[in-house]
Order: C-alpha cells, then structure tokens, then sequence
C-alpha cells in the first residue's frame, strides 16, 4: 500500500515524467526556461494547478455526468489557474510580469487536462493529490534542469547570477528557440536512456476500430468474438 | 433528458461556485493589485524626484506644449514631476522622459524612459548636464554628432519649464546674455538655417577683438557675436555685404552701432568672391553673347548669394544663385532666370537631388519637375510646385530658395540694383 502511493508520487519523476517521457506542456517549458527564476515560477504555478484540480476534479468524479466531463474541467482548471495569476499579481509581481501570457496557458497545459482524464476522474483524492504533486514536482524539475542548461551555457549565469569564468564563454543560441529545441531534444534521449525500458508490446488489429479497412478478416474475427 | 439535465445542473454549479471563489479571490487581491500598479508607475516619478511624498496629477494648461504628456504635483511639496515624448523628423520613433523640478524652478533629475535614436546619443550622461538648471538652460549645450537628438530633448526640456511656467508654479529663470546671444545666433541669418530653423554655422578665426565668428557652411554669410565694452551684439554679414546688428533683446541696432563698415571690411563681399564661378554658369542658360553683371541687393540675409543682370538683344533678365540647406544638412544649389516681369523662365538644381536615383523605388521625372516651376511667377508659385514625394526637407529647401529669389528679384528689378 505505502509502495503504491510512493510509486504514485514519484512516477512523475522520471518513469512518467510529463515533459520528458509524455512530452506534455512543450510549450511553456520551452517558453520559460530562458532562466532559471522564470522556469521554477512556472513549475510552482502548474504544480499548484495540478494538485488543486486533480483533488477537486477527483472529489467530483462521481457526480461530473460523461457529457460535460471536459468543459467542467476546464471550468475548474481555468478557476484555479486563474486564482493563481490573481494571487502572483497581487504577491509577486515580477515573478508575474516574468511569465507572462504563459501563466494564463496553463489553463490549456496538456498536463493539467491529461492528468485530470487520465488520473484524477479514475482514482481517490488522495491518490490524486500524489498524482498531482508527482507530476508537478516532475514537471518543475523538467523545467528547472533545461533552464539550468540552457542559461548557464546560454547566458553564463544561474539564476541572474553570473558565473564568471562562463560569462566570455556562452552560446547564445541556447537562449533562443532552436536552441531551446536541442536542448530539449538531448534531455528526452537522456531520460529515455535513464529512464524505465518500456515492456515490448505485441502490435495487432484486435480491437482497432479500422481494422475492417486493413483486413476484412479481422472484422470477421472480431464480429465472431462478439457474438460469442 | 434526465442526464441532459443533470448535465446541465452539475455545468452550472460548478460554474457558479468557480465564480465566486474568484469573487472571493479578486477582492482580496485587487487593491494590492492596484498599489502594486500605482507604484510601478509612479516608479520614474521616484526617480526623478527622490524624496517625493506621494504624487498627485494636475491638469494640463490650456497653451501646454504638445510634448508634455502629464504633469504631477508631489503632495509633500518638494517640487513637480512631467513625463515628456518628443519626436525629431530625423527619427522614427518618440523620446520618452521624465523631467523632475524642484519647488524653487531647477531641474532635480531627468530619465530617459524610451529612447529610439541614434545610439551615440548618451542617454547616460547627456540628461545629467540638465540638472540644476532653471527655465534659461543656461550653459546647457547640444549633443555634437546627434545635434538633432539633443536638440528635441532641448525642446521637451523647454517645454516642460513652459508648462510649470504657465500653471505659475515656478518663476521664470534668467536668462545671461551669452545664452540670448546664443539663441540670437540661429535667426540673425536666416538664410544659413536648415528646414528645423538651426543654423548651420562653422566658428572661423576673426581677427576683431571680442569677437566670436561663424561662417554659414552654405555660404550664406557670416554670423559674429562681438562683446563691447561689457555688451554683447549679434551681427550678420550677408553674401552680399549687407550688415545686419541686434542686441541681446533682439532689437535692430544697425544704423546706430557704426559697425556695418568693419564687418564688411573683416569678411568681405562672398557674391563677388562667387561671381566668375557663377557666370560661367549662368551662361549656359541665357542666349549666347548675353551680358551678365553682378548686382548688389541690399539687406537679403536669405539664401540667395549671386544676383546677375542679364542683357541679350534688347531683352533683360535676371539670374539668381541659391543655396538652401537640405537633407542631411547639406548645400543645394539652386539657379534661376527670370524674365523683366519676374516670371521663371530657367530652374535648374545641382548636386544629387533631380538624379533619377535619388531614393529607391522611386523615380523623378526631371523634364516634368522643372516644368512645374518654370514660367512660375512669386504669385503663381505654390508650395505644392516644389514638392518631390517623400523628400520633404528637400521640398522645402528648394520652395525657401523660391521664395528667396522672388524677393530678391524685387529688389533689384526696381532700381536696376547696385552694380
């Protein structure tokens, strides 16, 4: 049981890590992590996004009708992203100024959504809460070691702090988008390299709503396993 | 249509409770959002005048120059704060700032906000040669090599010292008399002045004591400031010879400052100098074996430098030399010949402005521009006869020259001039 919850929170880490291994929230990881400061604002505000909606959408999977599963998630996820701007308006307004329109995105982040379908409408709060958390910390993590590279090579500073013996020595186009890009690209193959080696999966037609289009066999298969 | 409904309810309340939890949340957050708002912007006011109290916005007067945007009046009475954005025709974008005065009319600090210009400009240190100044700018200098830049921030300045003026919450400043003379410099010859009203004036070695002399870069005359006896005097020295005298007001002294004939003797006669060189060309526009003799047109001060009586067959005309300050401050030469009855009977331009080249994308049709203004008479001639899309300061110049040249003809067509 306590192995369960601990593989719920730390998923999110490496196994599962949304931006890395699902490549989710592509958007403002690239967007943000220019620096260090900006990309941990982000992944603080989408970490209390996730949690907040993942226990409020899991306490109400039970009562949300399938009809309007998504619009009510949104609904809540833009409540609560939107709490979170008014909050970092009033509270840190530079970290606010800092972000940007990509605060307001992350109403639209495929991470918030995807966990809320995938995890929150399926599971108890509190496995949510761990979800949310998991994946939040992951996310921010993510975020927090492009960042690192990107401004420490990019830039030659951490942080806004300047490392001296970098600062005649960076790579400016790692501050730019197709560095962005590289970047990204070497940390998915570091992390799948890393990361758990996913089990071999056999592929077939079984199941696959076209399979009437490739194989008319397969839809006889599957229309006798029906009947049966 | 049970679910439907049930998906309706559960759509709606969440809906509402979303809603006011954000109610709730905005009215936590909302006046910290706005302080945080004011105080932001009121950050370069700080800047400008440290020590401020809190500010408070006045309203603009009714003659307040359209440079100054607002104007803000510090509640524990230090001074006031205006925010400035002014353009120069040389630049594509405005420059914004904030001008800081004390309560006793002197400038406590100036920040440049936004600033789009040429990048030699010193937005550093260039303001701080401001500060502690009054209304008269006194000893304040423009920006040599970003003249024009400098030149709008002068302005705004000003402006600013304008509006303060006019609310009465400050004095005027005083003005020395080396400033006045200064100022005096730009419109004591007209004819050296660029289409801003600068002058466009060299200093030059002059050999009279007390004296401080520049030449018009477009050989227009010459410009001296003379101190006598403690006075300060603004002279003038046309092309022609012609002596112009004003004091530090501004009023004409000529005739009672027994100058006229020592300056004529100190820079001499710049038309005679140019006259072989100019009736040369000249020839070329009138019918051969004309006569052409110089004429000597009195108190000009304008842009023209040769004036020539022409005398073929029994016919008289009159040929004039301009030389307008166009774009990019550089001299344009300008010829005319105009028939007994002052009407233009030849123009024709040197340098580069009637290329076909001048600019890209676009082509001048040179034969259908001079026959614009050709046949043109000080009457008939319009501003829009000397327009060139897109050269604006080019138009100008040449409509100057123009007008100059009527002028001048006017006054030696009466009299036959001086020879």
């Amino acid at each position: 049981m306590k192995n369960k919850k601990l593989s719920i929170l730390l998923n999110g880490l490496i196994n599962e890590n949304p931006v890395f291994v699902l490549v989710l929230g592509t958007c403002p990881t690239l967007a943000t992590t220019t620096s260090v400061v900006s990309a941990l604002a982000m992944g603080i505000a989408a970490l209390a996004v996730l949690v907040c909606s993942n226990a409020v959408i899991s306490m109400l999977r039970k009562v949300i009708p399938d009809k309007v599963r998504i619009p009510s998630y949104i609904v809540i996820i833009a409540g609560f992203v939107t709490i979170v701007q008014m909050l970092m308006q009033a509270y840190l307004p530079s970290l606010y100024d800092m972000l940007g329109v990509y605060l307001a995105l992350i109403v639209v982040n495929c991470i918030i959504l995807g966990r809320a379908e995938m995890f929150a409408s399926k599971n108890g709060v509190f496995d949510s809460v761990l979800d949310g958390i998991g994946m939040g910390i992951g996310f921010t993590l993510a975020l927090l070691s492009m960042a690192t590279v990107r401004e420490v090579f990019g830039n030659g500073s951490w942080a806004g702090f300047a490392i001296p013996f970098l600062k005649n020595y960076t790579i400016p186009i790692l501050s730019e988008s197709p560095g962005g890009f590289f970047v990204f690209g070497i940390m998915i193959a570091l992390v799948s390299k890393l990361g758990k080696k996913p089990v071999k999966q056999e592929i077939s037609c079984k199941g696959c709503p076209s399979a009437a289009l490739c194989y008319p066999e397969a839809s006889v298969n599957k229309e006798s396993e029906v009947a049966e | 249509m049970k679910n439907n409904i049930k998906s309706v309810v559960v759509l709606t309340v969440i809906c509402v409770v979303v809603s006011l939890l954000l109610a709730l949340t905005n009215s936590v957050t909302a006046p910290i959002i706005a302080a945080n708002r004011a105080a932001s912007e009121n950050a370069s006011l700080i800047v400008v005048l440290p020590g401020a109290a809190g500010f408070e916005e006045l309203e603009k007067p009714g003659d307040c120059p359209e440079s100054v945007q607002k104007i803000y009046r510090d509640t524990g009475g230090s001074g006031y704060v205006a925010t400035v954005s002014v353009t120069s025709q040389y630049s594509k974008s405005d420059m914004c700032f904030t001008v800081g005065v004390h309560a006793d009319g002197t400038i406590s600090d100036i920040l440049i906000t936004s600033y789009g210009e040429t990048k030699d400009f010193g937005t550093e240190t260039y303001p701080k040669t401001y500060v502690g100044k009054d209304s008269a700018l006194t000893g304040v200098e423009l920006y040599s090599g970003a003249t024009y830049s400098s030149a709008a921030f002068k302005n705004g300045v000003s402006d600013v010292f304008t509006s303060l003026i006019s609310l009465g919450l400050i004095g005027e400043g005083v003005k020395t008399d080396e400033q006045k003379a200064a100022e005096l410099l730009d419109t004591v010859l007209p004819g050296a002045a660029s289409d801003t009203g600068k002058g466009s004036l060299t200093e030059i070695e002059c050999s009279l004591p007390g004296a401080t002399a520049y030449k018009a870069t477009n050989g227009t005359g010459y410009a001296v400031i003379l101190d006598i006896d403690g006075s300060l005097y603004v002279c003038a020295v046309d092309a022609f010879g012609s002596v112009k005298v004003l004091d530090t007001d501004g009023s004409d002294v000529t005739e009672g400052s027994g100058l006229a004939d020592t300056l004529k003797d100190e820079f001499g006669v710049l038309a005679d100098a140019a006259s072989e060189n100019d009736i040369s060309r000249l020839s070329r526009y009138v019918p051969e074996g004309a006569v052409i003799t110089p004429l000597h047109p009195e108190g000009l001060f304008s842009t023209v430098t040769g004036a020539y009586l022409i005398e073929s067959e029994g016919d008289t005309l009159y040929g004039f030399v301009a030389h307008p300050v166009g774009y990019n401050s550089g001299t344009m030469t300008v010829w005319y010949v105009l028939d007994g009855s002052g009407a233009i009977v030849t123009f024709r331009v040197s340098e580069f402005i009637l290329n076909a080249d001048y600019y890209d994308d676009y082509v001048l049709d040179k034969d259908a521009y001079v026959g614009n203004i050709e046949g043109k008479t000080a009457d008939t001639l319009t501003d829009g006869d000397t327009v060139i899309s897109g050269a604006t300061i080019t138009s100008n110049a040449l409509g100057r020259a123009s007008r100059d040249v009527f002028a001048a003809f006017d006054a030696v067509s009466g009299n036959g001039g001086a020879e």
